[in-house]
């Protein structure tokens, strides 16, 4: 199958030898284009699958493919690092702040592209004119842009080496609803026009139904339920996945979808 | 209905000479539970700050309008007329609470220490232990002992819950209270105020961003934007019928109003900041039904026909805009 992107088999997930697993038994696929949501709260191992896809944790059993190879046996320069791009929680923590937003995203174009200078500034500034930046705030570094555009320049940076999967863990959880929105239709745009596929790390229901077609439920490192994102939530199978629906503030004073 | 134990009318704050507040303006009846929704610098932390006497600390005073709290006026109290209401009239949950706890004192020295000095001559450690069956923490003897530290982050928040009630207040303020927990927990903590309103008739003023969270326990919401009040009403009627566009923008920006692959309602620009305020209406550089008056006079919180009120000169809202003219 060449659209298979990512690929986890029965993957178990450690932090030290011999620690407790904090993931395992995880199996998922991902293929061009499609949408996953991790669904789990606070040291349900959502993150750590996270870390496992784009290759910043090697499980301690199990296989995490991309593109048919074990992270383990690409090197630092290979180019299929290009193929899974992850997009932080906090984009104030995971930008520096010595460079701006431009910087940042010119920064990747010149090491992945090989282009000099100019050309990768032009080819970043067109990247950032993708998420939705332009003029003189493209020129400031983090600690002079709203939360939002932080974001953005966080997701133009995993895009400036041109993935086929976004990895964003919890992309929107520190922002207000407003500006949530605005990321929101972003990555919508994103998946529509680049063909992305998305893996989705969130504790929000709300979000993941938005965003993905399959969501899996973690708690306590395990996979208690999975399937498509609407039946999920409209007919939960496991009591985990019902309280995680019952506990979504304001369900019953909201008016319902449109 | 209750007469009403909390009044803010027209209250305007400023920080070192800037105007962080205008013309805030809400009312809370006795039992009640108001919800104040906002985004990051509408000015609901600062309203709590005012409420609390806290402003000084943060270089702010009180430049215009009045708070009514059961009788007193507390727009004008000195430090000691504050210190009789801070802790025992009115409690206060602040906001990033999780880390508020003393890490080197047992939550037990803690909660002892807030009863003897705010509820004196009641038995200390009956008292303790009530608080914490308040809040619902299971084992108050086990949980007395522990460092906050050993503690999981919603049992410290309920623990600093104990805290604010042990001068047994009237009023409970709480700033953001359930932000940082995970959804289980806050639904836990949402059900331990709908208790605590039930079990003490305590009022609660729950500071949040989050429509949802107050739609499950507000009966009444205000909406700030740009350092006041832009909509008061019934919880029911300002989460389904809003009488502000800003209002109706928010609740269009929440994903689950929408269906999967549609785009969700966004607001224009960036919001409105202390001394960047527009004349006129905060909101309406990133209104879509600004008109010229909205530019120029800013509309006042002005009471509409079913009893809640809105600042604003007229937009259509969803239910008139069949024969509005645009």
């Amino acid at each position: 199958m060449s659209d298979l992107l990512l690929e986890v088999t029965d993957a178990e997930f450690r932090y030290a030898k011999g620690a407790p697993p904090a993931a395992h038994h995880i199996t998922l696929a991902v293929r061009a284009g499609d949408s996953l949501g991790i669904v789990g709260e606070s040291g349900s191992g959502k993150t750590t699958i996270g870390r496992g896809l784009v290759g910043s944790l090697h499980p301690s059993a199990g296989a995490v493919l991309v593109q048919g190879r074990p992270w383990k046996s690409i090197r630092r320069r290979d180019p299929v690092r290009r193929v899974v791009q992850m997009v932080f929680q906090d984009p104030y923590a995971s930008l520096n702040p010595m460079l701006s937003a431009v910087g940042t995203v010119a920064e990747v174009v010149r090491v992945w592209d090989g282009l000099a200078a100019r050309p990768a500034v032009a080819r970043a500034e067109e990247i950032l004119a993708e998420v939705g930046l332009t003029g003189e705030v493209i020129t400031r570094r983090p600690a002079g842009l709203s939360g939002g555009q932080r974001q953005r320049v966080g997701i133009a940076r995993a895009l400036a080496c041109g993935p086929q999967v976004l990895v964003a863990d919890e992309p929107t959880s520190a922002l207000d609803v407003s500006v949530q929105a605005n990321v929101l239709n972003l990555l919508l745009d994103l998946r529509e026009s680049r063909g992305l596929a998305l893996v989705l790390i969130s504790h929000d229901l709300s979000v993941v139904d938005y965003l993905t077609e399959r969501a899996m439920v973690m708690y306590r490192g395990e996979v208690v339920e999975s399937g498509p994102t609407g039946s999920l939530l409209s007919d939960p199978q496991h009591p985990y996945t019902r309280e995680l629906i019952d506990s979504i503030p304001g369900r019953s004073a909201l008016p319902p979808a449109a | 209905m209750n007469p009403d134990l909390l009044t803010i009318t027209g209250l305007g704050v400023e920080i070192n000479g800037l105007p962080v507040l205008s013309d805030v303006s809400l009312s809370l009846p006795s039992h009640g539970v108001l919800g104040l929704v906002g985004e990051t610098g509408s000015g609901k932390s600062l309203t709590c700050r005012a409420l609390m006497g806290l402003l000084p600390r943060i270089g702010g005073t009180v430049v215009a309008g009045s708070m009514e709290f059961a009788g007193t006026t507390l727009t004008g109290l000195d430090d000691r007329g504050w210190a009789k209401v801070r802790g025992r009239q009115i409690g206060f949950v602040p906001q990033a609470s999780l880390n508020a706890l003393d890490p080197v004192m047992t939550v037990g020295a803690q909660l002892k220490e807030a009863v003897r000095l705010l509820d004196p001559g009641t038995d200390v450690k009956a008292r303790s232990h009530e608080l914490l069956d308040l809040v619902r923490l299971p084992d108050p003897a086990h949980v007395l002992r522990r460092y906050p530290h050993e503690l999981s982050g919603g049992m410290r928040q309920r623990v600093m819950i104990a805290l604010a009630l042990a001068g047994r207040p009237r009023l409970l303020v709480a700033d953001e209270p359930t932000t940082a927990l995970d959804v289980t927990v806050q639904k836990a903590i949402l059900e331990v105020f709908a208790d605590l309103r039930t079990a003490t008739g305590m009022s609660l003023l729950l500071v949040t961003h989050d429509l949802g969270v107050v739609a499950d326990v507000a009966d009444t919401i205000a909406v700030m934007y740009g350092g006041t009040v832009v909509e008061l009403g019934s919880t029911q009627q300002v989460m389904t019928d809003p009488s502000h566009p800003y209002t109706a923008a928010l609740l269009g920006a929440r994903p689950t109003t929408r269906a999967a692959g549609e785009r969700l309602v966004t607001i224009p620009g960036v919001p409105a900041v202390p001394g960047q305020w527009p004349t006129g209406c905060r909101f309406a550089p990133r209104c879509e039904w600004a008109r010229d008056v909205c530019r120029t006079q800013q509309p006042a919180l002005l009471p509409l026909a079913d009893d809640r009120s809105s600042a604003c000169h007229g937009w259509p809202a969803p239910h008139e805009e069949a024969h509005a003219h645009v």
